[in-house]
């Protein structure tokens, strides 16, 4: 019991740290970077309070998605630099790798049996499942008006 | 069950304010949004992990908490392209144009 106070303890320490890093780090692409290590470490959080249903949904949704896609696009920072570009994309692959080495850690033999975690996935797609189309339906549009106002913007340039 | 989770989230949600207040880059500010959305999401999953209803389920909340991060990042990374191919500041004190 000690122990998991222990893991519970370093995980909010490492989650407080790193989300001052994001303040601390005058690069974006290190801020960025100190913003997917707090997506990870609530991630874990959610996992070791018993939660790998929402803890699984984290590391998915904000560490291998919205995290990877944000360190990908501020590193087009300096377009120009060599160094940077390598770095970009190397800092992609370990978050990547991160966020799947971490699933295989958060998610426990049989825990897809688990209550929790059957009532949260059968919820979602059985009683909100209107609510979840509509979500989709917001993501999707905002990423059509966003690739639109790019490419209108690219056509006044070219 | 971790007794420290709401504290937890309370330092996440105000270390989110403090960066919105302090910084006058767009995209940390972005960032500083998206910490305060992890504190909330951690709020609520100490609320719910608290709650004796059996049929409490805070999925539903959660995706629309996850939606609005989505949504944020997809709108940071338009106006992220947008600003810096157009040659506009970062800084927020130097946008006074709703209008492109």
């Amino acid at each position: 019991m000690i122990g998991l106070d222990v893991l519970y303890v370093l995980i909010s320490v490492f989650a407080v740290i790193s989300a001052l890093l994001v303040f601390i780090f005058k690069k974006l692409l290190h801020a960025a970077l100190a913003l997917t290590v707090t997506f990870l470490a609530s991630a874990l959080l959610f996992a070791a309070i018993g939660q790998t249903f929402i803890g699984l949904l984290q590391i998915l949704i904000f560490v291998g998605g919205l995290s990877a896609y944000l360190i990908a696009a501020v590193a087009t920072e300096n377009k120009g630099k060599e160094m940077l570009k390598h770095a970009s994309f190397f800092a992609s692959a370990i978050v990547l790798s991160v966020a799947f080495t971490a699933i295989a850690f958060i998610v426990p033999q049989g825990a897809y049996l688990s209550s929790t975690f059957q009532q949260s996935s059968a919820a979602m797609f059985s009683q909100y499942y209107l609510v979840l189309f509509i979500l989709t339906l917001l993501l999707f549009s905002t990423a059509i008006g966003g690739v639109i106002i790019i490419k209108k913007f690219r056509r006044l340039v070219v | 069950m971790f007794p420290y989770l709401i504290e937890l989230a309370f330092i996440l949600f105000a270390i989110g304010i403090a960066g919105i207040a302090s910084d006058r880059h767009l995209v940390a500010i972005i960032f500083a949004v998206e910490l305060i959305l992890v504190g909330s999401i951690i709020a609520l999953i100490s609320f719910f992990t608290a709650s004796a209803a059996p049929s409490a389920n805070p999925v539903i909340l959660l995706i629309s908490i996850w939606a609005v991060a989505a949504t944020e990042i997809i709108v940071l990374i338009t106006f992220y392209v947008y600003m810096k191919y157009n040659g506009i500041s970062f800084d927020i004190t130097k946008l006074s144009k709703m209008k492109w």
